[in-house]
């Protein structure tokens, strides 16, 4: 029995050393965002939008999702989640998908940060409780980036907040990966920005 | 017997001088020197939109070496009051003469702002500090107050510099998480913070601090933070493991910062005496105005 124990050790510190994800090894020390007059990249996202008048769809039918104000939607975890980021409150939702498409139940999954502190709730507007996340990608490592009023905020995997980086100027309305380039749409321009993280292939 | 004596004495020869606690002292460039050009200190009252309802005394200081034509850089502290006091703890005054005369830092003016105070109607009871909600909330207002109010207004006599580089700001206890929560709001407006046994520690929720930085792309400002091991331990935090957090999370995501840790208590002994080595290293390599 004792021998296992060290393999079981090592196992559980791999699992654990995964989840660990810091800033530092997302971001390129010294990388900043540069215009580019290339366009954005096409992001693959499996028949999954989320249209400007707020509504998630699938292959062009709507979904119907517990959220107020859907604004944004990316595959998650080797396509077996789909994220869909909530103007209404401070969260992504996570949902399953099914075999046929359609979305199973779903929670509260990446907690974002905003500008207002709970402990201060009573004495500040709630816009101030509210992300504005604008634009969703994800990287090979399955971590998730979403664009909000504080900077592009990063989870890791299991839905923990890795860190926020500065956003280009303006508002951000899309995000996608090329390589280890990350490009953004912003108040007309396209901005790219070299990372040590890479999309998908 | 001798022997003995001879033994015994040499052993308290070789004992080290017993070192008293929060034993500091102020040096050489705390006091005024000779042939040292002096700057002028003036006093003035400012009432509050930012903060409605506040006075608050703050003070200016201009160096000998102003020239009227080169934007000064910026230095704001916060307790103001204290810091340019000519017999107190930091006499910042007398330090930026000293250093300034000797080209160690640049040309600074200095701005010395007290807490506000909200006076009670006459006959209405005591009237309010508003010092904790100002320097222990995290947000942007304080700095906001900063950018809006008093920089504008000390800008209309005196040429000032615009950029972060050439602004810092310093404060003690909920002044020093006061001056790093300015800078860390607006980088774009403070690049160098000065605190003194800060209270990063839950007075208005100032512990959340160190986890944010450790999960928030590094900010373009510089550090210097000052605690003893005899700093406060109470319901709102323990101040020396709160700075201690602080220096860990600055360390951890590799910011330009030093980290002064004494032995003394809630004091500014300490800061006083390292008033001048601070100053020198926060505005080292300070870039000349564009």
């Amino acid at each position: 029995m004792k021998y296992l124990f060290a393999p079981c050790l090592m196992f559980a510190a791999g699992v654990a050393a995964a989840q660990d994800m810091p800033l530092h090894e997302i971001i390129k020390a010294g990388a900043t965002w540069k215009t580019s007059t290339d366009a954005m990249p096409t992001q693959k996202s499996a028949d999954y939008s989320v249209s400007p008048a707020r509504t998630l769809s699938y292959k062009g039918k709507p979904l119907k999702i517990p959220l107020e104000r859907p604004t944004a939607c990316v595959l998650a975890l080797g396509g077996s989640h789909l994220l869909v980021a909530d103007a209404g409150e401070r969260y992504v939702w996570a949902f399953q998908i099914q075999r046929d498409g359609s979305l199973g139940p779903g929670d509260r999954y990446c907690r974002l940060r905003v500008v207002g502190d709970e402990r201060r709730k009573y004495a500040t507007p709630p816009e101030s409780f509210r992300a504005d996340p604008s634009a969703m990608t994800s990287d090979a490592v399955n971590r998730t980036y979403v664009a909000t009023n504080l900077g592009i905020q990063i989870f890791d995997p299991t839905g923990r907040l890795c860190g926020v980086i500065a956003s280009p100027p303006g508002r951000v309305t899309e995000l996608a990966f090329d390589g280890t380039q990350l490009f953004a749409h912003a108040d007309g321009k396209v901005y790219v920005r070299k990372m040590l993280a890479e999309g998908r292939k | 017997m001798s022997r003995h004596f001879v033994g015994i004495a040499t052993l308290f020869a070789i004992l080290p001088a017993v070192h008293a606690a929060d034993d500091y002292k102020l040096g050489p460039d705390s006091e005024r020197q000779a042939g040292v050009p002096e700057g002028i200190v003036t006093q003035h009252k400012w009432k509050s939109n930012v903060f409605p309802g506040t006075e608050r005394d703050y003070w200016v200081y201009v160096p000998a070496q102003y020239d009227g034509k080169t934007p000064a850089c910026v230095m704001v502290f916060q307790d103001g009051g204290g810091y340019q006091s000519a017999t107190g703890a930091f006499r910042v005054p007398i330090v930026l003469d000293n250093l300034i005369h000797r080209k160690e830092v640049p040309v600074i003016v200095g701005i010395f702002i007290n807490p506000g105070n909200v006076s009670a109607a006459p006959g209405q009871g005591q009237g309010r500090s508003n010092r904790s909600f100002e320097y222990d909330t995290v947000s942007a207002q304080y700095v906001s107050f900063l950018e809006k109010e008093i920089l504008p207004e000390v800008g209309k006599d005196l040429k000032l510099r615009q950029d972060a580089a050439g602004r810092g700001i310093c404060g003690i206890s909920s002044g020093g998480i006061c001056a790093f929560v300015a800078a860390w709001e607006r980088p774009d407006l403070f690049s160098k913070v000065l605190s003194h046994v800060g209270s990063f520690t839950n007075i208005q929720g100032g512990d959340v601090l160190p986890g944010m930085i450790r999960k928030t792309e590094r900010k373009p400002i510089r550090v210097w933070l000052q605690d003893g091991s005899n700093d406060l331990d109470n319901l709102h935090g323990s101040w020396p493991l709160a700075n201690q957090q602080m220096a860990a999370a600055l360390k951890f995501m590799r910011y330009d910062f030093r980290f002064e840790f004494g032995d003394g208590g809630h004091n500014g002994k300490q800061g006083g005496a390292t008033m001048p080595e601070a100053l020198r290293w926060l505005w080292r390599d300070t870039p000349a105005a564009k």
